[in-house]
């Protein structure tokens, strides 16, 4: 059993990382050099691009999501920890799995949700504003985003339940 | 049950959830939408949620959060932190204390390019504290001004915080990171003239250094050269009118990557984990910031924000002593939570009830940063001093503590002086529009 979570955890692990090197290499100097490109033609040949403003936004929009399941992986995610350090083991397994559950149920939220607008997009064809793109694929980065989360939850839920069953052998 | 009481009882769920160790943006999702889904529905909500997190998460007023903490990350990576520290000390190392002065002053200056208190102190602390030791500086003098220093960089622009604080309530940036120079500037000349002060009356405490030649300080003022660069143009690009305050982000970020490539200190590796850590941290302020969202959709559905605004407008209480109270609330808060969480868990409340009392929100806005500062270096999480335990671990966490007493009175004393004269921070905004 803990050969198959080893294995399914490193398989998501390398998605989370892969989906992460995405942000740090493409989504971010992408960002960066729309932005300059804006100002630059702003200032200098008195242009501007009209679409610059809405791609910032859905880079922006891509680069938040698609680091969420990297986030979780570091366990960055703000919490407090006054009570949880005065926890014994087994009350620090139990709020563990707690606070995994809730992440998890937030990931299928936010799956669920993004299914539905996603559906909605490519019936009524939306496009941004500024440029003939479609948004759906958008929606469907962050669906795909939120379920990588939603892996990378129940791999450290199937961590923790390890930890704990090796404790009690 | 009243739409009061719900409120009220999902208050009291996610603070249980947050100390159960609940991530506090998940704490706030799950009751937002369990309390939407009651009053509207399970499909009205998905659809209230997907329209928030498209707004949230495409605000262009946001592009300039992963920004500035890119900047920060190769300020971090770059060594303007050593230049800007040899420049103050070749000015003031040489009288009593004046190192620890001269790291304050460096501290304050490169935490205005990070922005984040705790890459401030590790860098600087990692740099200076073997250099106070080696003059003998009294460790408790020594880690605790340094700590403190380390909130300088978030009330001195630009700021994380503010940029957080100006897209939640809608305040312009701009006029935000305005308002806090002057506050910054006055407070770094509190923590430096106590610092002289005390080392004036206990020279054993921070022995006077070396003293350098004319020339030789002159010279050191090219050091100040990248910092100076780089604030000129993330600042001039604002107020001269070539870029907004979003967009500024984006030509500091390519004035420090001039400066890492310039000292040779740009490569794969500073590259991928500067943009790496801002992508994460931006990540988790996003999350952060939608489960405020919600939540906050939520509390408007209850009316409990609405009733409290009413029981404190009869209380007929002075805006002073509210003030007060929420100095109090702040500093027992500090004490649990931190930064971003401290912020968005009281902002839904707050942010109204200052708003009725005719509060200004840019004054508020450093109001609450200062607060955070505070926070940051008060027991029992002060995360600057944790930071700092963990760069030095020789110290003792409580010689720290007591090493920032005295800068936590400072820092009180400012946020009085900021409450009876708010035109502190409110009139370089007015004067610059």
């Amino acid at each position: 059993m803990s050969v198959i979570i080893k294995i399914y955890s490193q398989w998501v692990g390398r998605l989370v990382l892969a989906a992460h090197k995405i942000n740090v290499w493409l989504l971010m100097p992408g960002l960066l050099a729309l932005v300059l490109l804006d100002i630059i033609l702003r200032n200098v040949f008195t242009s501007s691009l009209s679409w610059s403003h809405e791609i910032s936004g859905l880079l922006l929009l891509s680069i938040f999501f698609i680091d969420l399941p990297y986030c979780l992986s570091k366990r960055e995610f703000l919490h407090v920890d006054l009570l949880f350090s005065h926890f014994s083991k087994n009350w620090k397994s139990i709020a563990s799995s707690f606070a995994l559950l809730c992440c998890l149920s937030i990931s299928i939220f936010l799956v669920w949700q993004a299914i539905v607008g996603l559906q909605d997009m490519r019936e009524f064809e939306e496009e941004a504003l500024t440029l003939s793109i479609p948004l759906w694929p958008f929606s469907a980065m962050i669906a795909l985003s939120a379920g990588l989360m939603a892996l990378q939850t129940l791999v450290m839920l199937s961590e923790n339940w390890l930890e704990v069953s090796c404790r009690n052998e | 049950m009243s739409d009061h009481n719900i409120g009220l009882s999902a208050v009291v769920i996610m603070t249980i959830m947050i100390l159960m160790r609940v991530p506090i943006a998940v704490s706030m999702l799950i009751t937002g939408v369990a309390g939407n889904i009651y009053f509207q529905g399970f499909d009205a909500t998905l659809v209230q949620f997907q329209l928030l997190s498209w707004e949230v998460a495409t605000n262009f007023i946001l592009i300039s959060l992963p920004l500035f903490i890119w900047m920060g990350q190769l300020g971090y990576s770059s060594g303007v932190g050593r230049d800007l520290y040899r420049c103050f000390y070749k000015w003031f190392g040489h009288r009593p204390g004046g190192l620890a002065v001269a790291s304050t002053v460096s501290t304050a200056s490169f935490g205005a390019i990070t922005g984040s208190s705790v890459a401030t102190v590790m860098t600087m602390g990692k740099m200076l504290m073997p250099e106070m030791k080696r003059y003998h500086y009294s460790p408790s003098l020594a880690s605790g001004s340094l700590a403190s220093a380390g909130v300088l960089a978030i009330l001195i622009p630009p700021s994380i915080p503010l940029v957080f604080y100006g897209v939640w309530t809608e305040t312009s940036i701009g006029d935000l990171f305005l308002a806090g120079v002057i506050p910054g500037i006055l407070l770094t000349l509190l923590f430096s003239a106590y610092i002289w002060i005390y080392c004036f009356f206990n020279p054993a405490a921070g022995p006077a250094g070396q003293k350098f030649p004319f020339p030789e300080k002159l010279h050191s003022l090219l050091g100040l050269l990248p910092f100076l660069s780089v604030m000129f143009l993330v600042l001039g690009s604002i107020y001269g009118g070539i870029a907004t305050t979003s967009e500024a982000a984006a030509v500091g970020v390519a004035g420090m990557l001039l400066v890492a490539l310039s000292k040779k200190r740009l490569n794969k590796q500073v590259l991928s984990e500067s943009i790496g850590e801002s992508t994460k941290l931006s990540s988790n302020i996003f999350l952060l910031l939608l489960g405020g969202g919600v939540f906050s959709r939520f509390l408007v559905q209850t009316d409990l924000t609405g009733s409290l605004i009413q029981s404190v407008t009869n209380m007929h209480l002075s805006p002073y002593l509210v003030l007060a109270i929420l100095v109090f609330m702040y500093l027992v808060l500090g004490a649990i939570i931190d930064t971003f969480g401290m912020i968005i868990l009281t902002l839904p409340f707050v942010f109204p009830l200052i708003v009725s009392m005719g509060i200004d929100p840019i004054w508020f806005g450093v109001f609450i940063v200062m607060m955070i500062e505070l926070a940051l270096i008060t027991p029992p999480i002060g995360l600057n001093v944790i930071v700092m335990k963990q760069v030095v671990p020789g110290i003792a966490l409580m010689d720290i503590y007591k090493g920032t007493f005295p800068f936590v009175l400072l820092c009180l004393i400012m946020v009085g002086v900021l409450i009876v004269f708010p035109e502190i921070a409110l009139w370089l905004p007015q004067k610059m529009k």
